[in-house]
């Protein structure tokens, strides 16, 4: 298909990678923002195509890991009302809260329904008008838009038993607070490029001029991934750090304004906590006070729930780029995607999910057995 | 989350809404274009959760 298989050329690839290595003369650590850039850096094997001295480590874009538990408790409190059918992305519904996760809820008989969009709760708002229909709004600025006319037009057309459980994150935060921790090693970002077809890029030029660290906005296909890597890898070798975008196929500077206005009618920029990370101050999105009728929060009163993470797990640290997956002890034994210990190990976009999926689990086995024989 | 790129095949307004008819691969889908005002038949624009966010260009190549 036109615009994908031109950026999965094997020979522009193989120039790409050239070009990296007769570029690179130092040690560097890239990060790639979004989880769809790690699924295809791993799926694609690009890290292992790089010099050594170049590691590529994950970052927190993957929507469905970054759900905090206390949100995925509140969706299951509300999945479980006999009045509610609870409509949820795919990925959502096998995300570990504190005690199951969605799918256990469903074979319970919850009436939880798999969604393509959230326009289409509506429809099912409608056909239903005896029961509370809620839709789970997780992810970052891409789905923001999508969230954000769902609850436009239930205003609009007066779909009142239909509301949103809220839990929108924010990218350029979540870039200054992995940059601002004493762990950070991340000299340069291959940037969101979905994030910014929406939001544009003005917003991270502040923040490359701030932390002096060059980000690339970059696409999902491998050629868009060893372009990004190896713009970012110029800049860190010239000393510069600027915004670039490479891109430019769906990406501007200024972003879709139709949908910004959208979104910010809608919504406001409030403090979000992030699964494994904690609170980041001004890094999400609630529902505006005018669309309160249509924010299940208030309309469920679920807001104080204690919960609780497995302390094994490191998804956290994996999240902010600090770990890798196969660094916890519990990667492709006890978690696996069958028995996923935490969200990282959920969405074909976490990195634990990644690594495992493309059998870097048996690697790491047949790297133990080696050392074992030798 | 959802994004596919997708090809216009017809524009029409329902329910005060701009809306598409687009095709992804072998099927017909509706989806709102409201958020691209430009967008007419025969663009391809990436579709993020069932809603067109933007157009593509197609002067840009690797
Ligand atoms: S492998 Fe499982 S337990 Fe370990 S960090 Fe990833 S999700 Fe958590």
């Amino acid at each position: 298909m036109k615009y994908l298989d031109e950026y999965r050329s094997e020979e522009l690839a193989q120039k790409i990678v050239a070009e990296i290595h007769r570029t690179v003369t130092k040690p560097w650590v890239l990060m790639e923002v979004c989880g769809g850039q790690t699924h295809s850096i791993v799926k694609y094997g690009i890290d292992r195509l790089l010099p050594q001295s170049v590691e590529l480590v994950h970052g927190p874009g993957c929507p469905v890991c970054v759900t905090s538990l206390e949100m995925i408790d509140k969706a299951h409190a509300i999945a479980q009302r006999p009045d509610v059918i609870f409509c949820s992305f795919g990925d959502m519904l096998r995300v570990p809260g504190s005690h199951g996760d969605l799918l256990v809820l469903k074979s319970r008989g919850a009436d939880i329904r798999i969604v393509y969009s959230p326009v289409d709760c509506l429809k099912i708002a409608r056909a239903n008008p005896d029961k509370k229909v809620v839709f789970f709004a997780i992810g970052f600025e891409t789905t923001a838009p999508s969230n954000a006319m769902s609850v436009w037009q239930a205003k609009k057309q007066g779909v009142s038993n239909f509301s949103v459980l809220v839990s929108h994150v924010l990218v350029p935060p979540s870039i200054a607070s992995i940059l601002q921790s004493p762990l950070n090693r991340v000299q340069g970002f291959l940037g969101p490029g979905h994030v910014c077809v929406v939001m544009g890029y003005r917003e991270y030029e502040p923040l490359a001029e701030r932390f002096r660290v060059p980000i690339v906005i970059t696409g999902f296909e491998p050629i868009d991934i060893l372009q990004g890597t190896l713009m970012t890898l110029r800049q860190l070798e010239a000393g510069t750090h600027t915004v670039e975008n490479q891109y430019p196929r769906v990406v501007n500077r200024d972003g879709n304004k139709v949908a910004q206005d959208l979104v910010n009618s809608v919504f406001e920029v409030c403090d979000r906590k992030w699964r494994g990370v904690g609170s980041i101050p001004k890094s999400g999105y609630k529902l505006r006070y005018e669309f309160h009728e249509h924010d299940a929060e208030r309309i469920f009163d679920v807001r104080e729930i204690d919960t609780a993470e497995p302390a094994h797990c490191i998804s956290g640290l994996v999240l902010r780029g600090v770990k890798k997956p196969h660094d916890c002890a519990c990667f492709g034994k006890v978690c696996t995607p069958e028995t996923p210990q935490g969200a990282t190990m959920v969405s074909a976009e976490g990195a634990c999910a990644a690594y495992y999926a493309y059998g870097r689990h048996l690697e790491l086995q047949k790297g133990l057995a080696e050392v074992a024989h030798a | 989350m959802n994004l596919i790129y997708a090809k216009i095949v017809e524009v029409f307004i329902e329910e005060d809404m701009r809306m598409g008819r687009v095709q992804v691969g072998g099927a017909i889908k509706k989806v709102p274009l409201d958020l691209l005002t430009e967008a007419r038949p025969g663009d391809t624009v990436l579709l993020a959760d069932g809603v067109a966010i933007s157009k593509v260009r197609p002067d840009e190549s690797p």
